[in-house]
């Protein structure tokens, strides 16, 4: 079972789809959660993530905005999505009839 | 006022160059997705040191999980940080006996004479040529090693260079003096025993220095003992030197400066080599200071 954080990179990676690299990922990280993303936090994350084989990345095209360097890539694999769905079904389960009221 | 903006830039400029630094302790790749990053966020130079620091040490701490650094830490940084401290004190202590008879026995008289120059060009060649061996010896250790480990220089760096300089300038612990080949680190002090004996480390410069004095006490030897003709009469205070001494003597201070000097020119060659070892390696450029972030 995959953590929380990785779950959350996973995803944001296959909401951006061909235009997910690192930048663009913690922004929509931060956008989500409401918190701050670390860049340490998200690379660490993507090399355990490509470890596992969950994700795949490379080093993409440079762009002026970036002064000229390169972005790093991730495309989500097949078994990423698995591990993102069986994290997303086992959140869904457990918070099945849960009340949050605050008693 | 004047004053104020010039510690703020001078503040900017020392957090710009410690920005490169921290650049400077990643991969290549890791280096340019994360500053493309913090260019295309607009991250301005704290924020973008903070950030740079962290995954810095995120990478340095993770890499410490793996048991490859910890292999690579026993079975190459310490031999190779002990084969060259070893090398070190032995180059050492095969100079110091010269530096110690010439620096000692200093008199300006000797540079009239034409064999004292090449007595002197003689043993600066063998000195010199030492050295030289011992920077190369470092310089390929420290080849040697940036090139094994990449990912924790900064650790197998530490540790080569603690080594080299506690082991070159101050020897092998006691404790550890049955350890492996560090007992025989012993064995490999050229001059040792020489530098161990108060006769050569208080009785013979007296001997030297005073030559004119040390001729006429065998004069008058000879004129009140003739039929000990041969014998030598030592300087007064000498023998209570020997006395007192037990025979023995700490180690002079030019073994020691021989000593801490070799070690810190053995341990900075090797430093200069894992240094180069590691820029070869990492091929992507570093950031300019003054291009890649706007100030705070």
């Amino acid at each position: 079972m995959i953590g929380e954080f990785e779950y959350l990179l996973i995803t944001a990676a296959a909401r951006l789809g061909e235009g997910a690299y690192g930048a663009a990922i913690r922004r929509e990280i931060e956008d989500a959660t409401g918190r701050r993303c670390s860049i340490g936090a998200l690379y660490t994350t993507l090399d355990r993530l490509q470890t596992k084989g969950l994700v795949k990345t490379w080093m993409g095209e440079a762009t002026r905005e970036r002064g000229g360097r390169a972005k790093r890539m991730v495309r989500v694999s097949a078994k990423g999505v698995q591990a993102a769905t069986a994290f997303y079904r086992a959140v869904i389960r457990v918070s099945r009839d849960a009340s949050w009221e605050i008693p | 006022m004047g004053d104020t903006v010039s510690h703020a830039t001078v503040l900017d400029s020392l957090l710009r160059r410690m920005l490169v630094a921290a650049f400077g302790m990643l991969d290549a790749t890791d280096r340019e997705a994360v500053c493309g990053d913090l260019a295309e966020s607009r991250e301005t130079t704290v924020p973008a040191l903070r950030e740079v620091l962290s995954l810095v040490l995120r990478r340095r701490t993770a890499s410490l999980g793996n048991w490859h650094p910890w292999l690579t830490l026993a079975a190459l940084t310490i031999p190779l940080a002990a084969f060259v401290s070893l090398t070190a004190r032995s180059t050492a202590d095969g100079s110091a006996i010269y530096l110690w008879l010439y620096l000692n026995n200093w008199d300006w008289t000797y540079t009239k004479s034409l064999g004292f120059w090449q007595e002197l060009i003689q043993c600066a060649q063998g000195v010199l040529l030492s050295c030289v061996a011992l920077v190369c010896w470092s310089w390929t250790s420290g080849l040697l090693l940036g090139w094994s480990a990449r990912r924790t220089l900064w650790l197998q760096g530490a540790v080569f260079f603690a080594v080299v300089v506690t082991v070159g300038a101050h020897g092998v612990p006691l404790s550890f003096g049955h350890v492996l080949v560090l007992q025989r680190a012993r064995n490999y002090q050229g001059n040792a025993a020489v530098f161990a004996q108060a006769f050569y480390r208080q009785v013979f410069p007296r001997i030297l220095r005073d030559p004119l004095r040390n001729s006429a006490c065998m004069e008058r030897n000879a004129s009140e003992f003739p039929n000990q003709s041969t014998s030598t009469k030592w300087p007064d205070d000498s023998v209570d030197l020997l006395r007192r001494g037990g025979g023995y003597a700490r180690d002079p201070e030019s073994r020691l400066v021989a000593n801490a000097g070799l070690a810190y020119l053995a341990a900075s060659s090797a430093s200069l080599a894992i240094a180069y070892a590691a820029g070869h390696c990492s091929s992507g450029s570093l950031p300019a200071s003054d291009t890649c972030f706007p100030l705070d």
